[in-house]
């Protein structure tokens, strides 16, 4: 070594006065050690060695590689002298190309071991590579592939988007895109990618490569389409009985789209009674009218239906004969193994079930079936409440209606007992009950005056003792609150069903009232075992009373003012009538004695003793009965004012006829016969009692014929007497009459006279606190008879009927 | 001048009241307590003049009058009613209220007996 320059001191670490002297061999390693007579032989033969790649030593050790270009030292006489070695350090160039090859390979198997399909596509859409996941998926070798361009395995309808967006890839517009796409496989299937697309240069910058990265989303795409269907199918589903309205199409289109929904034979749907325990319609589906015929009734929730009813759940068998609750299958009901049973609650609970049988093409119903059914059933029990609500409030409507018709034709209706009934009727009618009843409390509100029965038979109401205000109508009318029971027995204010009364059980109870007022109470009943009246009943039933409480009460106030007119006019004409008959009856005495006095006065000289004395006489008899007038005037006038106060003792009656008999005997002709047996005893005032005794026998001899009888009896009331005759008898316009006071006898027959007898005799036996009527004689004639109070028969004293003076009344 | 009144009532002492009253003026007086047997005393009697009550038994005065207007033979007798309430009785010649004045009674029956002796030989008389 001659020279060494600062560059082989930084290469190699010897400083130049360490090398110069020294071999080169220092630097070349063991096993390179021929590179020295390589070099020289070449440089003999070249004269020059450009490149020559080896390895040397460095002072610490270390290797080094190096790149030597080696140029021989010529003296002036051309002899090599010596060589000259430029080293030039390549060690970094080759590590980076071995990282170069290192990750070459290393992309090569990501590339062909990658899940993802990847592909290159030249700018002529050709392939270029494509990596084995891809082949995979589309059935090619990548040779195969390499002659084929991706519009040769792109499914038609995504093919022309795919070209536009690979266009505009290469023409540098977008940098890339991303598209799901059907690719068709070697073997004509169609398989779902979902392709991103990038754009690749070249080292050289002008050749272009389209890089695909392609995941197989098949299955995904498959279970998406599942979905799609699936939802579509339900919607479906939905559609066809969400605007369905009648109940029981309703049912039916429910039964039919769950069948359709989860593909299976048969189908059912039950919509539960109103106790919640059977079923109380039932709509079936897949089985044809002539099977449905054979099995003839249709379920009512017991076996394995019962156990959806019960449990409340879905049941899902594949077996539905394994189950513990299983009746099996009815008599010809066609074959039945998997099963599938969904209540459907709604927003009020559960309205009924789904029941499902024979999944089609498979064991037996999946989980997602029994989804699918789940998130019908909602929808379902919604459509059935809605459909309920619905049918009640048409219904509501329309029975309020016939309620408005009727009750404005009622509205010219003016009698309240008619009314009463009408409304009792209709109440039953709009209610649809088996019976109805309203009885309207009178004015004390404590009883009931007027009452209506509908529905029951007139044997039965008449059996029935008339209705007092008890138990539910009692406290109905004094709560004046409707009332709503599943069975009225239960009520604690109920007393029981009066004999001969059906047996009833649900209710329902109106008050009927008027400005706060209960004035009659309203019932409407079905037998036990009928079903609750429902709300709308009651809201039908609240508009009844309030109606039936305007008409009764207009009625009734109609009615007492007809009453009260017709009183007042009968009043006015009695007391006309009065005046009349007191006019004539007072002014006969009083214009005989004025007659006969004035006559006596003016003859008194040309008539004799005796003929004297006649006028005298009659004169006085004319005063007597003019006095004896205005008695009874007086006498009637207090009687009525109740001023009397009879003295009440024991009277044998016998006695007391004989005493009456004494004091008015009867007139020529007339025959009287007495036939009261002397133990009849009456509590009475013997004064009295002969007062009417003589009133009812002068009345005798005035009309009677000539016959008259004074008959007693023991009656379970008491004693009774009676006056008979055998007379023309009273006329029947007469009868009603016949007691009142001021009533003239028989003005059709011109008869005059006061009437004030029987008046006053019945005035006098209310005294007594007895009893006074008339009956047709038998076969012709009067009877008239008089009821007294019983007195004890005792031997003790009895006093005989106190002497009057006899009168003759009017 | 002597005439037959027929006197028809069911009080025994107006009949007496009135016989007495027209006996004393000269007259012939024939009584009946109510209207049938009135109507058998006028066929039997030809009384001059009727004086009637209106209210009694078995035949009313208003029935009287109406039979003896009917009754061609007998229509012209004149008719006196006699009543405490003789108001819209038809058919009378004369409505006297009771209690009667006899005088009054009197001189109604003597106009009543002229007047029909005047048409006597019509015997249409009467209205």
């Amino acid at each position: 070594m001659t020279s060494w320059n600062p560059g082989a001191e930084r290469l190699y670490g010897y400083a130049a006065e360490e090398m110069v002297g020294r071999p080169i061999g220092v630097i070349i390693p063991p096993e390179r050690a021929g590179d020295e007579q390589r070099i020289l032989r070449q440089i003999l033969q070249d004269e020059y060695v450009a490149h020559y790649e080896t390895e040397r030593v460095r002072k610490d050790g270390t290797r080094v590689e190096v790149s030597l270009a080696v140029s021989p030292i010529r003296s002036a006489s051309g002899d090599l002298i010596g060589l000259s070695v430029v080293a030039r350090e390549i060690t970094e160039l080759r590590r980076a190309a071995r990282r170069l090859a290192e990750s070459e390979s290393r992309f090569a198997a990501i590339f062909q071991e990658s899940p993802l399909g990847i592909a290159l596509v030249g700018d002529d859409f050709k392939f270029l590579r494509a990596n084995r996941a891809f082949c995979e998926m589309l059935g090619y070798a990548e040779d195969e592939l390499r002659i084929l361009g991706f519009p040769d395995i792109t499914h038609p309808d995504d093919l022309g988007e795919n070209v536009e967006l690979t266009e505009k890839l290469f023409a540098g517009a977008i940098p890339s895109y991303r598209m799901e796409k059907r690719y068709l496989t070697k073997d004509g299937r169609v398989v779902w990618g979902d392709l991103t697309a990038t754009l690749i240069r070249g080292l050289d910058g002008g050749t272009q490569y389209g890089v695909g990265m392609i995941a197989n989303v098949t299955e995904r795409k498959i279970t998406e389409e599942r979905l799609r269907d699936t939802e579509e199918r339900f919607r479906r589903a939905m559609l066809s009985f969400a605007s369905v309205q009648n109940p029981n199409d309703l049912l039916q289109a429910i039964a039919d789209a769950a069948r359709e929904l989860v593909d299976c034979e048969y189908a059912a749907l039950a919509v539960h009674g109103p106790a919640g325990h059977r079923f109380q319609s039932f709509a079936h589906s897949g089985v044809d009218a002539a099977t449905v015929e054979r099995i003839g009734r249709l379920p009512e929730g017991k076996g394995i239906l019962g156990a959806v009813l019960v449990e409340g759940r879905a049941l899902r068998l594949a077996d539905l004969r394994e189950h513990p609750a299983s009746a099996g299958v009815p008599p010809h009901h066609p074959p039945m193994h998997s099963f599938l049973g969904v209540p459907l609650a709604g927003t009020h609970g559960i309205v009924g079930d789904i029941f499902l049988t024979n999944k089609r093409g498979a064991q037996g119903f999946s989980a997602h079936d029994e989804a699918l059914i789940l998130a019908l059933a909602p929808q379902a029990a919604i459509a059935i409440e809605n459909a309920r609500r619905f049918e009640r409030e048409r219904d509501l409507v329309s029975r309020m209606r016939r309620l408005t018709d009727v009750g404005l034709a009622l509205g010219d209706e003016l009698r309240s007992e008619a009314i009463v009934q009408k409304f009792a009727d209709l109440a039953r009618e709009v209610t649809g009950a088996q019976y109805a009843y309203m009885g309207m409390l009178d004015e004390e509100q404590r009883s009931l005056s007027v009452f209506a029965h509908s529905g029951m038979d007139e044997g039965t109401v008449r059996l029935m003792q008339p209705p007092v205000l008890c138990g539910l109508a009692r406290a109905i009318a004094i709560s004046g609150r409707p009332v709503r029971l599943a069975d009225l027995r239960e009520h604690p204010a109920a007393v029981g069903f009066p004999e001969h009364h059906p047996q009833m059980a649900p209710l329902l109870g109106m008050p009927l009232a008027l400005k706060g007022r209960v004035i009659g109470v309203l019932l409407v009943t079905n037998p036990p075992g009928a079903p609750e009246f429902t709300p709308e009943d009651e809201t039908v039933a609240t508009a009844l009373a309030s109606q039936a409480a305007v008409a009764i009460e207009n009625a009734r106030t109609y009615e007492r003012e007809r009453e009260w007119v017709q009183g007042l006019r009968d009043l006015n004409q009695a007391k006309t009538d009065f005046v009349s008959t007191v006019s004539h009856e007072l002014r006969t005495p009083v214009g005989a004695i004025a007659g006969l006095a004035s006559l006596l006065a003016s003859r008194r000289r040309d008539l004799s003793e005796e003929e004297g004395d006649e006028f005298v006489r009659r004169i006085a008899l004319q005063a007597e009965r003019l006095a004896n007038l205005v008695e009874d005037l007086l006498d009637l006038s207090r009687l009525e004012a109740g001023q009397e106060n009879p003295q009440l003792q024991a009277v044998r009656l016998s006695e007391a006829a004989a005493q009456a008999l004494e004091a008015a005997p009867p007139p020529a002709e007339r025959l009287v016969e007495r036939a009261v047996p002397d133990h009849l005893v009456a509590r009475a005032d013997p004064r009295r009692l002969q007062q009417i005794l003589v009133n009812l026998l002068t009345n005798a001899y005035r009309h009677g014929g000539r016959r008259i009888r004074i008959e007693g009896m023991a009656t379970a009331e008491g004693p009774v007497l009676s006056v008979v005759d055998d007379g023309e008898g009273v006329a029947e316009a007469l009868v009603p009459h016949l007691f009142q006071k001021f009533t003239p006898g028989a003005p059709a027959a011109g008869r005059k006279g006061m009437g004030l007898g029987l008046a006053i005799a019945r005035a006098v036996v209310e005294t007594l606190g007895g009893r006074i009527w008339h009956e047709p004689g038998q076969p012709t004639g009067a009877r008239f008879n008089v009821l007294l109070r019983g007195a004890a028969e005792t031997g003790g004293e009895v006093s005989p009927a106190a002497r009057t003076t006899g009168r003759i009344a009017g | 001048m002597t005439a037959t009144i027929l006197v028809v009532d069911d009080e025994p002492d107006f009949l007496f009241l009135l016989r007495m009253t027209f006996e004393q003026e000269g007259h012939r007086v024939i009584e009946a307590p109510h209207g049938l047997a009135a109507l058998a005393c006028v066929r039997d009697s030809r009384p001059d003049l009727v004086i009637t009550d209106l209210m009694m038994p078995v035949m009313s005065g208003q029935e009287l009058i109406r039979r003896l207007r009917a009754d061609e033979s007998v229509a012209g007798i004149p008719i006196i009613v006699a009543s405490a309430n003789p108001n819209g009785t038809v058919g009378a010649d004369a409505l006297v209220r009771k209690p009667v004045r006899p005088k009054e009674l009197i001189r109604l029956a003597s106009a009543l007996l002229e007047r029909s002796r005047n048409s006597e030989p019509h015997r249409d008389g009467g209205d």
